[in-house]
């Protein structure tokens, strides 16, 4: 009589444990490789390192922009201010586009309706279309009419600075490093140079790494 | 018996396949480096671009790659090359437990190249260099900064590096950042009696000649023999044997005046090298005892094997003479100051060339100067002008 048999029973027994180590194992290493995307809340703070990051310019922007809001320094006999840019000198160590910066505060400021903001960006672009209409390619009645721009009031221009210490050399399992930020944003009267308004926003982060590894 | 001979042949395998990967530099670097010195910096820019090089020599790649196209003109191909040799610089900067154990094993070769300390900074300073030329004051000075403070924590080895100290200060100078200028130029002062320099006017011009003549000595290998079964294999650097390139300007006609900042490059990257001296010699100590403890081992139940096996790890020593090769022997900062307007500048450089020997040399450069305009020339006296 034949029977049907499976010499190494005691063997099989043993397989689904080790089949689910090896699969558990598996996903582990598979999920470690794989390449993923997430949408991230740009108003989360998020800091992978103790550099320079989106969280921090949102701060910046925030802290500043309530700050000139709050203001009752910057006047005008004539309504809404008229302030032109000059930028924010970036005297950090890191290659920061500081750009971001006063566009989002402008952003933020001409979303107040309080203030004007004059496109110094585009100022030879607005000179050369004007010159184009003034050449006779325009008819007279569509033409922009000349000396009716803007002047300024106020000049906002700032400087972004970093201080970076790291820790000094010594037996240790991890390198500590700390970055202070600061900026500075001021706003100055064309009319007498005097500084109208000035703040400041402070940024102090600590970050460490393990000094051995794989 | 069986036991012992399967040990016996692994460890042969072993040994076989740290020989196999290490000791050498990727080919394609020396093939590069070599086109480079015979004043082709786009066949080795191609050669670079193309090349397929170990994990071990990536820095050495893309420092290579930064100086090559700097030197040829490419400045943004060559601040991405930099930035790239920054971030492995910033990566490599722990000490990793795979690169000591294979390093102790076989040789220094097995471990990936971190670079110098000298090497580190330069790339500072070659990076200020490309933002100047990209007329980008403010990504200079960044640099500058970063330079700052990479000199401050090493600055017994890094001190006497004058035309990258003053290049710091030139950078916040032309940044307008004059109070780190001031900084910068204080500390030369303070340890050279260097006078600071005036700063320029308005209405005053100015031209800053960068000249990088020749190329640095390459590391040598140096060998101690302990025993016949032990050797210590050390990378060292011979002085160097390049005198410092001898310059006269000449504009419009009339020798001109004009101040001047250099550096001799290996007398920096020695101070370097002996800096990393404890260190170097303390894995030595551990790879020779390791190598000695394998070979018992392994010829534990036969003598051929135990000297088989002393031979092979006597011969896998090997000193890590991989270094920034590219890099030129002297650099030279020469500032010429210029009334605004068109002026024809008239350079005689006398330098030590790399392959012909004595190199004389005459560029003419013709500008023109805005007021207050400071303008950057690099002059490499083995490639071709630009």
């Amino acid at each position: 009589m034949n029977t049907l048999s499976f010499p190494k029973s005691s063997s099989r027994t043993k397989h689904p444990a080790g089949v689910l180590f090896i699969c558990a194992f598996l996903t582990v290493v598979m999920s470690g490789c794989a390449a993923t995307t997430r949408t991230l809340n740009p108003e989360t703070e998020q800091h992978y390192d103790a550099s320079y990051d989106f969280s921090d310019k949102k701060q910046i922007v925030r802290t500043l922009t309530e700050s000139l809001l709050s203001s009752s320094a910057v006047q005008t006999e004539a309504g809404k201010p008229v302030i032109i840019v000059y930028g924010v000198d970036n005297e950090t160590s890191e290659h920061i586009n500081t750009g971001g910066i006063t566009d989002d505060i402008r952003l933020s400021l001409i979303k107040s309706g309080e203030y004007r903001f004059l496109n110094r960006q585009q100022r030879g672009n607005v000179q050369a279309e004007t010159e184009f209409q003034q050449a006779g390619f325009v008819p007279p009645a569509q033409r922009v009419a000349q000396g009716r721009q803007l002047g300024a009031d106020y000049i906002l221009s700032g400087t972004l600075r970093s201080i970076e210490k790291k820790q000094s050399r010594q037996w240790r399992l991890n390198k500590k490093e700390l970055i202070y930020y600061s900026m500075n944003l001021e706003l100055t009267d064309l009319q007498s140079g005097e500084i109208s308004w000035a703040d400041n926003v402070e940024i102090a982060r600590e970050a460490s790494r393990p000094i051995l590894g794989w | 018996m069986p036991a012992n001979s399967q040990m016996f042949r692994l460890c042969i395998i072993c040994i076989a396949v740290f020989t196999l990967q290490a000791c050498a530099t990727s080919s394609a670097l020396l093939v590069a480096r070599d086109q480079f010195r015979h004043g082709s910096a786009t066949d080795a820019l191609q050669t670079l671009s193309e090349a397929k090089v170990s994990s071990r020599d990536q820095l050495l790649l893309y420092l290579d790659r930064g100086l090559i196209a700097q030197a040829s003109g490419q400045y943004l191909e060559s601040k991405i090359a930099f930035e790239r040799a920054l971030e492995i610089i910033d990566e490599l900067d722990y000490v990793s437990v795979r690169d000591q154990a294979a390093s102790i094993i076989s040789s220094d070769w097995a471990a990936r190249y971190s670079g110098e300390s000298s090497e580190k900074l330069w790339v500072h300073t070659f990076q200020m260099l490309n933002y100047l030329f990209l007329n980008s004051p403010e990504g200079a000075a960044v640099e500058a900064r970063r330079a700052a403070a990479f000199y401050e924590e090493n600055k017994d080895v890094l001190k006497d590096d004058i035309f990258t100290r003053t290049l710091m200060a030139l950078s916040f100078e032309t940044a307008g950042q004059i109070n780190s200028a001031r900084v910068e130029y204080r500390k030369l002062e303070d340890d050279f009696d260097l006078e600071p320099p005036a700063f320029q006017g308005k209405n005053e011009s100015e031209v800053i000649f960068i000249i990088a003549s020749g190329f640095i000595e390459p590391k040598l290998a140096g060998d101690l023999f302990i025993s016949f079964d032990a050797r210590i294999a050390f990378p060292y650097y011979a002085p160097s044997s390049q005198l410092s390139p001898q310059t006269r300007v000449v504009i419009d006609g009339n020798a001109a005046t004009y101040s001047l900042a250099e550096t001799t490059m290996v007398s920096i990257s020695q101070a370097a090298l002996a800096a990393r001296g404890k260190v170097l010699a303390a894995r030595q100590a551990l790879r020779v005892a390791a190598k000695y403890h394998i070979a018992d081992s392994v010829g534990e139940k036969s003598d051929t094997a135990r000297v088989l096996a002393q031979f092979l790890l006597v011969a896998l020593e090997q000193a890590d003479t991989r270094s920034w090769e590219t890099l030129p022997a002297h650099l030279t900062l020469l500032r010429v100051p210029l009334t605004p307007g068109a002026h024809s500048i008239s350079l005689d450089i006398e330098s030590a060339g790399t392959n012909t020997g004595q190199l004389n040399q005459t560029r003419i450069v013709d500008v023109e100067l805005a007021p207050g305009q400071r303008l950057f020339k690099l002059i490499r006296t083995d490639i071709a002008a630009q």
